[in-house]
C-alpha cells in the first residue's frame, strides 16, 4: 500500500514538474470534436466556440468556451496565449476571466493574465493593435468598434514531440451597458512565437452572434449588414462621425444610382430645435468606398456640419439616403420592409421613415 | 625554450607599447553630447487623422486646422475640429528632450487637458503625432500634424 501511494506521489510529482518546466513550440487547430475529449455539456455541439448563453443583460457576465488542439513538432519552453475581441464598450474586458485546462487533467483551471507587453514578433505595438493588423480583415463583425483583450498563461506547459493536446479554455467577461449583438472573437497563440508569421502557430475565429438586451440606447449591430451603418458606435457631439450607406447588401431604389447619393440629416438638439442638413451638394454627397461594392461614406463633425449654436447639444441625428433629384430614397422603412415580396405594398408614395443615431457616450 | 619566452615576452612589448602610444592620439572630443530639446514652436497643420487606429485622412477635410505653439508657451487654434481643447491658451511638455504628454490649458480655464505625443522625423520633414479623446471616452483620435513651412 505505502509502495503504491509512493508510486502515485511520485508520478503526480513527475507530471507537476513536467507542466512547469517545459513547452514544446507547437502548432494550433481549432477543436470542433471537442466532445471526444471533453465530457462536458457542450460535447454534442460541433464548433469550436460555445456562447456559453445566448444573451445576457447588460452589465451582467457573459461566458465563452473555446477549444483547441495543440501540436507539437518540436521543444522548447513556452506559455499559451488566449485573446478575445469584444466590443470597446465592454471596458471590463481586461478584468476578464480566463482559465485554461487539459483534457487529460479535467478540473484544473489554469490561470491567466492580462498582457501589456508586445508581441514577439510585433515589437512597438500593443496586442490589440498587432491583431488589428494581422487578423481586422478577418473579422465576421461589420463594425469596427471592438477590441482585442490577450492573455498569457501564469505557467509553462509540457507536452512532447507528436504528442496532440486538448485544451478547454474559459472566458468570463463583464458586458458594457450597450444594447448590442456582436461576434466575439477568439484567438490562440503561444508566446515564443508571438503572433509571427507562420499562421499553423495561431488560430483565429468567431463565434455565432450573442446579444446583449436590457441595456442603453438602440441595438448596436455588429453582427449583420443594414443599409445604414454608423461608426463610432457611441460618441459626443465633438466627435467625428461616419454614415456609410450600404447599397448591396438587399435591393433598393438606390442601387442604380452609382456616385449619385446624398445623405439627407436633421439634428435634433437638447433644447429640442432641430437643424437640417438636406441640399444636394457635395456637402452631402456622399463618397464610395471603393471601386467595388456598392457601400457610401460621409464623414463629418456634426457641431460644424449642421451649423449648431454654442450651447447646444445634439442628442440625437435623424437621416436617410436620396438621390440627386430627390426622386430615389432608402430609408428605415426601407430596411424594416427589405425581405417583403413587394417594398410598398400599399402603392403611391414610399413612406420616409429616418435611421436615428443617438449620440450617447457611456 | 628560453628563446620562445624571450620571443614571447617582446611581444608582449610591444603590444603594451602600442596600446599605450594609442591613448597618446586618444579623441580629446568624449561625443557624450545631450539630446536636443524639442522645437514645437511655429504653424502645425493635419496631415494625417486617424479614429480609433483607422485612418479618416481621406474622409473629410482636415486642412483648415491649424495650430500655433508659441515661444512663450501660447498656443493659437484656427478653423477648429475635435481637439484636445478648443479654445486658445498655454502649452507645456513634460520632458523638453524626451516629450511624451502635451499639456494644454485653455485660457480663464483651471484644469489641463493632456495628449500624448511623439516627436520624429519623417522623410526629412519635423512631424509630431498627438494622441487625444476630444469626445466620448472610447473614441481615441491620433492627428499626426506636420510643420507649415513658410
Amino acid at each position: 500500500m505505502k509502495n503504491k501511494i509512493n508510486k502515485r506521489l511520485l508520478l503526480r510529482a513527475f507530471s507537476a514538474t513536467l507542466i512547469i518546466i517545459l513547452f514544446i513550440a507547437c502548432g494550433f487547430d481549432l477543436l470542433t470534436d471537442h466532445g471526444a475529449y471533453f465530457d462536458d455539456e457542450y460535447k454534442d455541439i460541433k464548433s469550436s466556440v460555445i456562447n456559453n448563453t445566448s444573451s445576457v443583460k447588460a452589465g451582467e457576465y457573459a461566458n465563452f468556451t473555446f477549444y483547441v488542439k495543440a501540436i507539437a513538432n518540436e521543444e522548447k519552453t513556452d506559455k499559451l496565449i488566449i485573446a478575445f475581441q469584444a466590443p470597446k464598450s465592454w471596458t471590463e474586458g481586461k478584468n476578464a476571466e480566463v482559465t485554461w485546462e487539459l483534457w487529460n487533467d479535467i478540473g484544473v483551471l489554469r490561470p491567466m493574465e492580462l498582457l501589456t507587453t508586445s508581441p514577439k514578433n510585433k515589437p512597438g505595438l500593443t496586442w490589440d493593435q498587432a491583431l488589428l493588423n494581422t487578423v481586422g480583415g478577418r473579422t465576421q463583425n461589420v463594425l469596427d468598434d471592438m477590441q482585442w483583450y490577450a492573455f498569457q498563461a501564469k505557467d509553462s506547459w509540457t507536452i512532447y514531440n507528436n504528442i496532440n493536446l486538448y485544451i478547454k479554455v474559459r472566458i468570463k467577461v463583464k458586458t458594457g451597458p450597450d444594447n448590442l449583438r456582436v461576434k466575439v472573437g477568439f484567438f490562440v497563440n503561444h508566446a515564443d512565437d508571438g503572433l509571427g508569421s507562420d499562421e499553423d502557430r495561431w488560430k483565429v475565429i468567431w463565434g455565432d452572434c450573442f446579444d446583449v438586451t436590457d441595456g442603453e440606447g438602440d441595438v448596436i449591430d455588429f453582427c449583420e449588414y443594414h443599409f445604414n451603418q454608423v461608426s463610432p458606435g457611441t460618441a459626443t457631439q465633438n466627435d467625428i462621425l461616419t454614415f456609410k450607406y450600404v447599397g448591396d447588401y438587399y435591393t433598393n431604389d438606390l442601387m442604380g444610382e452609382v456616385n449619385n447619393v446624398y445623405m439627407n440629416a436633421v439634428a435634433v438638439t437638447d433644447k429640442g430645435n432641430t437643424y437640417k442638413m438636406d441640399e444636394i451638394s457635395e456637402k452631402t454627397k456622399m463618397k464610395k468606398d471603393s471601386e467595388y461594392g456598392l457601400t457610401y461614406s460621409k464623414t463629418f463633425w456634426s457641431e460644424a456640419y449642421f451649423n449648431v449654436p454654442q450651447g447646444e447639444t445634439i442628442t440625437s441625428i435623424k437621416y436617410y439616403f436620396v438621390n440627386g433629384d430627390k426622386t430615389k430614397y432608402v430609408s428605415d422603412y426601407d430596411e424594416q420592409h427589405k425581405t417583403d415580396a413587394t417594398q410598398n405594398p400599399g402603392g403611391g408614395v414610399k413612406p420616409i421613415e429616418p435611421f436615428v443615431y443617438n449620440l450617447i457616450c457611456k | 625554450m628560453k628563446i620562445l619566452n624571450i620571443k614571447l615576452a617582446v611581444l608582449l612589448l610591444l603590444l603594451a607599447s602600442i596600446v599605450s602610444s594609442c591613448s597618446g592620439f586618444k579623441d580629446s572630443n568624449d561625443y557624450s553630447t545631450d539630446e536636443f530639446n524639442k522645437d514645437l514652436s511655429g504653424k502645425w497643420t493635419i496631415g494625417q487623422a486617424s479614429r480609433n487606429g483607422l485612418d479618416i485622412t481621406k474622409a473629410m477635410d482636415f486642412s483648415a486646422f491649424m495650430i500655433t505653439f508659441n515661444a512663450d508657451k501660447t498656443y493659437k487654434i484656427d478653423n477648429y475640429l475635435p481637439f484636445v481643447v478648443r479654445k486658445n491658451g498655454t502649452w507645456d511638455i513634460d520632458d523638453p528632450q524626451y516629450p511624451a504628454k502635451l499639456t494644454f490649458k485653455e485660457e480663464s480655464s483651471q484644469s489641463a487637458n493632456v495628449s500624448t505625443i511623439e516627436y520624429l522625423i519623417v522623410n526629412g520633414e519635423r512631424q509630431i503625432t498627438l494622441s487625444f479623446v476630444p469626445g466620448c471616452h472610447n473614441n481615441v483620435y491620433t492627428y499626426v500634424l506636420k510643420r507649415v513651412t513658410n
